[in-house]
């Protein structure tokens, strides 16, 4: 890996290319990132109406919307329909800048991302009309899971080829991992579809596999595409080189080897030896994070203003102390005497919350909201509200996580009491989970504003080259620019 | 990744994958487990399709708040042997139904709970599931299988509460949830008599999906 690499603006030359790079990637970031704004606001919807059945359990009482239905649909299209999904065009985007190349076949993510948007879509519906697998983790049908299994290996080829044409010979710290990252999807997920679908293992090996898919996901797929993320834009925000190129290969190493490694909670009823693996995994793998933390701190030194400056900027900012919470808190909970405690408690769902949507998810939404404006070529229309995104994304996630976490230790230690009531226990975690409503109030607020925006860029740019003339012309825009010819 | 891949996919599959039915510890020593029965089998679809699993586990652990609350010994891979799929949970926003059965066995608690969990745990946060019962005009003679229902649950005069299929087979499933046979790697601790296995100090009411 390449420690310092002068920075793509050094030259003209190299800025040129860049320009050509981010142009080949205009039409399949604008569909990635567009239908995964769409999917956030359904998602964030969804999950906004899951918190609220705590509030009156009897909200919505019909079949479709029962919260064992809306609560996993909520997930499936936060995580796969919006996270992953932009992640995947924040991945292309990166390989092509990296690569110095513009995306080789570009035209395959479109059909790539039309099958992944019908499996998402077909995989939702059959979650919210009782057609799940009931695997946690892996709730899709076969159909769906192989539609989105076939979108992601179309829209992978052309990363996979830029990478194979790249112009130069040593390799960005980020390349590297954008490189495993292509391949661990498919082997995950690949894993899941077998296991589950075409020869159906029995008994708990059917939960193991669908922990060890969805863990494979989220700890290692996703970290390496928001470590590539990190690792590119802050040296490039802060305009420093990255510290130390050999820490982020430590980081790279560890969270490959290890983090696959975490799939089983301490309690599960499987063999002792699976969580013992496991647990020890977790800890092990709290070290990659805690060296990609201390090398982006010290990356960032005291630029975090020029970096907040910068639209998505925010979102950066607080991607890495969600990694360092969560990382502590993923230590902690690996010891067995601590999981007695906060199992099957909030506190999971919240730990999920703080790494997979803070550190993860607001890497992945920083870098959306730079790279929009420079793919299209058109600057965001309202700064202000792009900035209001960041800041109501943020709010979103602290809010969920720490009221998540909250209730988790509260309803943890209770119930570890065997003297108090389970009735008790689950009462006195109520109380900060219910604030979790306000967060999931600013996460619908965050997914509107962007799909509005992403609606509005879109719409800038495809009016300008793929709406007819005639019917441009009839477009205020076109009817302006006509009146400013005949002038 | 493909470490990980052979430990945690490959190695398992060999150990679960082999998992037989086994002699129980005690006085039977039949098979266990044994496959759920038709209509427990069709309750178990109803339980996966309604989700039931994100808020009620079924998982009974091995330290001492798990086995004095939902008892009376700790789950083991073997009892989901025959589950299709096993759904042992990720949370819990309601009891753990391990051995639902044992502690409320009375079929028509559960309906009347399903229907309108508040009529029977005062400030339940179960959502209720109205649309596993019809509310029908009474004909010649009352249905014998109506909830009997107090007010402010009850229907209106001169109609009735009863059950669809659905919820039948969701109680008979709820109802076949017996963990009581004790196994060579789990067995009953010494500490829980057999006649306090069904009496845990788990809430009275709360025992549905």
């Amino acid at each position: 890996m390449s420690e310092t690499r002068p920075t793509p603006e050094s030259t003209a030359s190299v800025s040129e290319a860049m320009k050509s790079s981010d142009a080949s990637c205009r039409d399949a970031g604008l569909l990635l990132f567009w239908m995964a704004a769409t999917w956030a606001v359904a998602g964030a919807l969804l999950g906004l109406l899951s918190s609220l059945k705590f509030h009156g359990p009897g909200m919505g009482s019909g079949a479709v919307l029962t919260y064992g239905r809306v609560y996993p649909a909520s997930n499936f299209l936060l995580f796969y329909g919006a996270l992953a999904q932009a992640a995947i065009g924040v991945m292309l985007w990166l390989i092509a800048r990296l690569s110095g190349r513009p995306l080789a076949s570009a035209w395959m993510v479109l059909p790539g991302g039309l099958s992944w948007n019908l499996g998402v879509l077909s995989g939702a519906g059959a979650i919210l009309t009782g057609n799940a697998t009931g695997i946690s983790g892996f709730e899709i049908p076969r159909g769906p899971a192989v539609m989105m299994l076939a979108g992601y290996c179309a829209m992978a080829l052309p990363g996979l080829l830029t990478l194979m044409t790249r112009r130069d010979k040593p390799w960005y710290v980020s390349e590297c991992f954008l490189l495993a990252a292509l391949f661990w999807f498919p082997w995950a997920f690949s894993t899941a579809i077998l296991f589950i679908h075409v020869f159906p293992a029995r008994g708990m090996m059917l939960v193991l596999v669908g922990e060890w898919q969805y863990s494979n996901l989220s700890r290692v797929w996703l970290a390496l595409i928001a470590y590539a993320v990190l690792f590119y834009m802050v040296p490039k925000l802060a305009r420093r080189p990255l510290e130390s190129g050999p820490t982020a290969a430590f980081t790279f190493w560890l969270t490959v080897f290890f983090s696959s490694w975490i799939a089983v909670p301490p309690g599960s009823p499987v063999p002792a030896w699976l969580q013992g693996v496991s647990g020890l995994a977790a800890m092990v793998s709290v070290a990659p994070m805690l060296a990609a933390v201390t090398n982006l701190r010290a990356t960032c030194g005291d630029q975090a203003e020029a970096i907040r400056s910068q639209p998505g900027g925010i979102c950066f900012l607080v991607s890495i102390p969600c990694l360092l919470v969560a990382s502590l808190l993923q230590a902690g909970a690996s010891f067995r005497g601590v999981a007695d405690v906060l199992g099957y408690t909030f506190f999971e769902m919240g730990l999920h919350t703080v790494f997979t949507g803070g550190f993860v998810g607001l890497t992945v939404l920083g870098a959306v909201l730079f790279a929009l404006p420079r793919l299209t070529g058109v600057p965001w229309g309202a700064e202000s509200m792009i900035s209001m995104v960041g800041k109501l994304a943020t709010g979103a996630v602290v809010v969920v996580g720490v009221s998540l976490l909250g209730a988790g230790i509260l309803q943890g230690f209770a119930a570890a009491d065997v003297s108090v009531p389970f009735e008790t226990a689950l009462k006195r975690g109520m109380g900060p989970f219910r604030l979790s409503t306000l967060g999931w109030l600013a996460g619908v607020g965050a997914a509107v504003v962007v799909w509005m925006q992403i609606t509005a860029l879109g719409w800038k740019v495809c009016s300008v080259c793929c709406i007819p003339p005639l019917f441009r012309e009839m477009l205020p825009a076109g009817k302006a620019k006509k009146a400013e010819v005949a002038a | 990744m493909g470490t990980a891949w052979c430990g945690l996919i490959f190695a398992p599959h060999l150990q679960l994958g082999a998992l037989q039915p086994a002699p129980s510890v005690g006085i039977s020593s039949a098979l266990y487990p044994t496959r759920l029965e038709g209509r427990s089998q069709q309750g178990a679809e109803v339980y996966r399709s309604l989700g039931c699993a994100h808020c009620h586990s079924q998982n009974v652990r091995g330290n001492v708040a798990d086995l004095s609350r939902w008892g009376p010994r700790r789950t083991v891979s073997r009892d989901y042997l025959y589950d299709e799929p096993p759904l042992p949970g990720t949370l819990r926003i309601g009891p753990d139904l391990s051995n639902a059965g044992a502690r409320q066995p009375d079929a028509a608690w559960h309906l009347a709970h399903l229907y309108q969990p508040r009529s029977k745990v005062v400030k339940s946060l179960m959502p209720p599931y109205p649309f596993l019962f019809e509310v029908r005009k009474i004909g010649e003679a009352p249905s014998p299988k109506a909830l009997r229902l107090e007010s402010p649950y009850a229907p209106p005069e001169g109609f009735e509460v009863v059950p669809k299929h659905e919820a039948e087979v969701l109680v008979a499933y709820l109802l076949d949830r017996k963990k009581s046979v004790a196994l060579f790697e789990a067995p009953m601790p010494s500490s829980l008599k057999k006649e306090e296995a069904g009496a845990t100090n788990a809430p009275t009411g709360a025992v549905a999906p």
